[in-house]
């Protein structure tokens, strides 16, 4: 009896920011690299609780997670982390992003990592290759390839 | 010849971007005594044409309009700026903000004189500050061409 075939699953990011503009630009960004942008939220409603981020995240199951941190920078930089530190998240990647690193590395106290956002294709490339990274690393993990 | 339309007391309108910007605002003005109420919508609706923005200056009249520009900051800029020249911001005041004033200078190549929303005290205060300027200038107009 033949063994039924299982096509690797596309590679899925799901994408938490407050803008809608930059929603846009990174959908249209990946869509271009093949990778598909599974869904989005608005980081604030996460925070208000009219969405769930468990079954946000059980629900569309992304191997990779885009956090956007906009001001107030203190009180959205500890709500990312209670987030990036739930078990839902375990197993996939992420990757930060910001509109303005220097202020955000300035009031958190550390380096944030994120990439700062302009909307010019040179951001938008760095982006890309950070999702990229982080699929191939989530892939490698999970034995199977990209 | 400048609107002799009078603008309606204690409106202030703002384009963002970010609902948690939006509510830090609201919080400013209530804070501020609440002399002043909010009316918003987000900047990307506007653009798209979801909202119309001559229309809703007209239905809410407010003194001023509060712009914030995010990326990409050079589409998001000459859109802001067709807003700004428009025969409808007549008698009004406005005041503009941004998350990262440098990047936003350097795109455009000029000085944007935007206000840079961190998220605390000090730069809410200077937009606090803005919109009281702002009001009295818009106050003083109306006087005139009243």
């Amino acid at each position: 009896m033949p063994h039924p075939t299982h096509a690797p699953p596309k590679p899925g990011v799901a994408l938490i920011n407050a803008s809608d503009d930059t929603v846009e630009m990174v959908q249209r960004m990946l869509s271009a690299s093949g990778i598909d942008c599974l869904t989005g939220c608005h980081f604030a409603d996460l925070k208000k609780g009219n969405v769930d981020f468990g079954q946000f995240i059980a629900k569309y199951d992304p191997q990779v997670v885009i956090f956007d941190i906009s001001p107030p920078y203190a009180e959205n930089w500890q709500f990312f982390k209670t987030l990036r530190d739930a078990k839902t998240m375990e197993g996939r990647g992420l990757v930060l992003t910001t509109t303005n690193k220097d202020r955000l590395d300035e009031i958190v106290g550390e380096d944030s990592t994120a990439i700062e956002i302009v909307g010019k294709p040179y951001d938008l490339q760095q982006i890309t290759a950070a999702i990229t990274a982080a699929l191939r690393t989530v892939a490698t993990a999970a034995g199977r390839p990209m | 010849m400048p609107s002799s339309k009078k603008t309606a007391e204690g409106i202030v309108a703002l384009f963002n971007a970010s609902d948690d910007t939006i509510d830090m605002i609201q919080a400013l003005l209530t804070q501020a005594g609440g002399a002043q109420s909010l009316v918003w919508c987000h900047f990307a609706d506007l653009k798209k044409g979801i909202v119309d923005f001559k229309k809703y200056l007209n239905k809410h009249n407010p003194e001023v309009v509060i712009f914030d520009i995010s990326p990409p900051y050079d589409e998001n800029w000459q859109f802001f700026k067709t807003m700004r020249d428009a025969d409808v911001m007549r008698g009004r005041g406005s005041v503009l903000t941004t998350t990262n004033k440098n990047r936003l200078d350097e795109v455009l190549g000029t000085d944007s004189q935007a206000l840079e929303v961190v998220g605390k005290s000090k730069d809410l205060q200077e937009i606090q500050t803005a919109i009281a300027a702002e009001t009295q200038k818009a106050n003083a107009a109306r006087l005139t061409f009243a």
